[in-house]
This record gives structure tokens, C-alpha cells and sequence, in this order.
């Protein structure tokens, strides 16, 4: 069980773990500002509930799982709010994210990644960046998201048919 | 480059992305956030009261306009018809007494 004797030693939990939280977040919902909000809501909830860990698995793969949460619910929203406000141009067609932790050559392709996995379904999605960009094992993601390891196997299966068939329609032709 | 090769190697770039650094302040936005009260909630069951309450409020305004707006309408297919036949009601009084 977590105890926060003290502002020190939540302040060296957080200095811990932040990196990690922070960037599973932004790979999530592609947006800096948002990444950094999200990031904070997730420690005041570890902050507010500490007993919510229960120790069944460890704490960075329960810090994952409040934040996959929190940033699909995120994205839903954002999704929500953009079928309502079709007059607002900047919600409907979002900016192509670049990730600020992509190399200068890879900068295109990583852009295109980025924009196809907008369109995977949450769960799709959730799989696909802890698999593929935060390589974590299937039973670490299993525990994450709380499936079976045969269903991380399936979503990753259908995340990456339906990535292949977006980038297909993405492709921008013999160079 | 062919489309397939293209793909291959858009969905490999998922694995050449360098975490990066958070930002140094995010400890102190969290403080902040936790001196804020949390946001009060309503509790749900106070909710549904308010909305029975609102939608029985409803029904009888909506009962009282419709016997209010029927009302002179039966009175005036009465009239209507005491006019139509030309009965008044010292007529009827009238017809009676012959």
C-alpha cells in the first residue's frame, strides 16, 4: 500500500514515475498541453486514493492503467465535442502531431503513424502503444488494461490490420 | 518505394521514438491542483428526485392548460347550437308552456 508520509516523499514518487506517466500519455493524445494535464490528474488521484493500490501488480503498471483511463476518456470527449463543433475547424482537423521524441528523418513517417492510429478504436489503441512504443510484454499489457492475454494478442492483431489498411489510403505514392 | 514497404516502415518508426522529458514543474501544477477542493458532486438520487419532481410539475401544468383550453370550447358548441336552432332559454320555457 502507498503512504505519503509527507509532501517529500510524494514529491519523490512523482519525480519518479512522471516520465513514464507523462509519456504513455502523450503517445496517447497527441497533444503536449493535454499530456501535461493529464499527467497531473493522474498523481492527484494516486494522491487523493493511495489505497486504490492494492499491490497486486506493481505501481508503475497500476500509474498505467489510471492513465490509459484518463486518456481515453480524454479522446472520447475530444471526439464528442467535435461532432458537436462542426463550425470549428481546428477541433474537426487537429494538427499533425510530431512527436517531439522522433528523430528528424523519421519526423514523416512517424507523423503519418501518429495520424492512422488516431482512428484505431480505444482498446486497439491502448494495445498498440504499450506493445509498440512502450514495449511492454502481453502480460504486462494484460494487467494493464485487464484482459486475457489471448485478447492483447487479438487487439493487436486488429490494431495492426487497421493501421495498415489507414496508412494504405495514407500513402503518398512512389518517390 | 513500394506501398507495402512504405507501410513496414511507417509502422517500425513506432519503435525509434526516444521518451522525452516531462515538464520540471508538473510537481508543482499537482500541488496546486490538490489545494483546489475537489469539485462537489451531486448525489445521484437527488438528481432523479429533482427530475420526478420537475416532469410530475410538468404533467400537471400540461393536465390544467388542456381542461383550461377544452372548457370554452364545450361552451361554445353549446352556444353554437342553442344559436343554430334559435333556442334561448326562455324558448324552452316558451315551447313547454304550449
Amino acid at each position: 500500500m502507498l503512504n505519503f508520509r509527507d509532501e517529500s516523499t510524494f514529491r519523490a514518487f512523482i519525480k519518479e514515475h512522471q516520465d513514464k506517466v507523462f509519456n504513455i500519455v502523450l503517445k496517447m493524445v497527441q497533444q503536449i498541453n493535454d499530456a501535461e494535464e493529464i499527467t497531473q490528474d493522474v498523481f492527484v488521484d494516486v494522491y487523493r486514493k493511495p489505497d486504490a493500490f492494492r499491490g497486486g501488480s506493481s505501481v508503475t503498471t497500476w500509474l498505467y492503467r489510471i492513465a490509459m483511463n484518463k486518456s481515453i476518456d480524454h479522446i472520447r470527449r475530444k471526439r464528442k465535442w467535435s461532432l458537436f463543433g462542426s463550425f470549428n475547424s481546428e477541433i474537426n482537423q487537429p494538427p499533425d502531431f510530431i512527436h517531439p521524441g522522433v528523430q528528424a528523418e523519421n519526423r514523416e513517417k512517424a507523423t503519418f503513424l501518429f495520424k492512422a492510429m488516431q482512428k484505431l478504436p480505444g482498446k486497439q489503441h491502448q494495445a498498440w502503444v504499450l506493445s509498440e512504443m512502450e514495449n511492454l510484454s502481453y502480460k504486462e499489457i494484460s494487467e494493464v488494461m485487464n484482459i486475457s492475454l489471448s485478447s492483447v494478442e487479438s487487439l493487436l492483431f486488429r490494431a495492426r490490420q487497421n493501421l495498415r489498411k489507414f496508412l494504405s489510403g495514407m500513402y503518398p505514392g512512389e518517390k | 518505394m513500394k506501398k507495402e514497404e512504405w507501410i513496414d516502415e511507417v509502422l517500425r518508426s513506432a519503435k525509434e521514438i526516444t521518451p522525452v522529458e516531462s515538464n520540471p514543474y508538473l510537481a508543482t501544477g499537482i500541488e496546486a491542483k490538490l489545494q483546489q477542493k475537489p469539485a462537489a458532486q451531486i448525489p445521484v438520487h437527488w438528481v432523479y428526485a429533482t427530475v420526478a419532481a420537475m416532469t410530475i410539475i410538468l404533467f400537471v401544468n400540461i393536465s390544467i392548460w388542456k381542461t383550461a383550453n377544452n372548457a370554452p370550447k364545450q361552451n361554445s358548441a353549446v352556444q353554437q347550437l342553442v344559436q343554430e336552432y334559435g333556442w334561448a332559454s326562455h324558448d324552452l320555457y316558451f315551447n313547454n308552456s304550449n
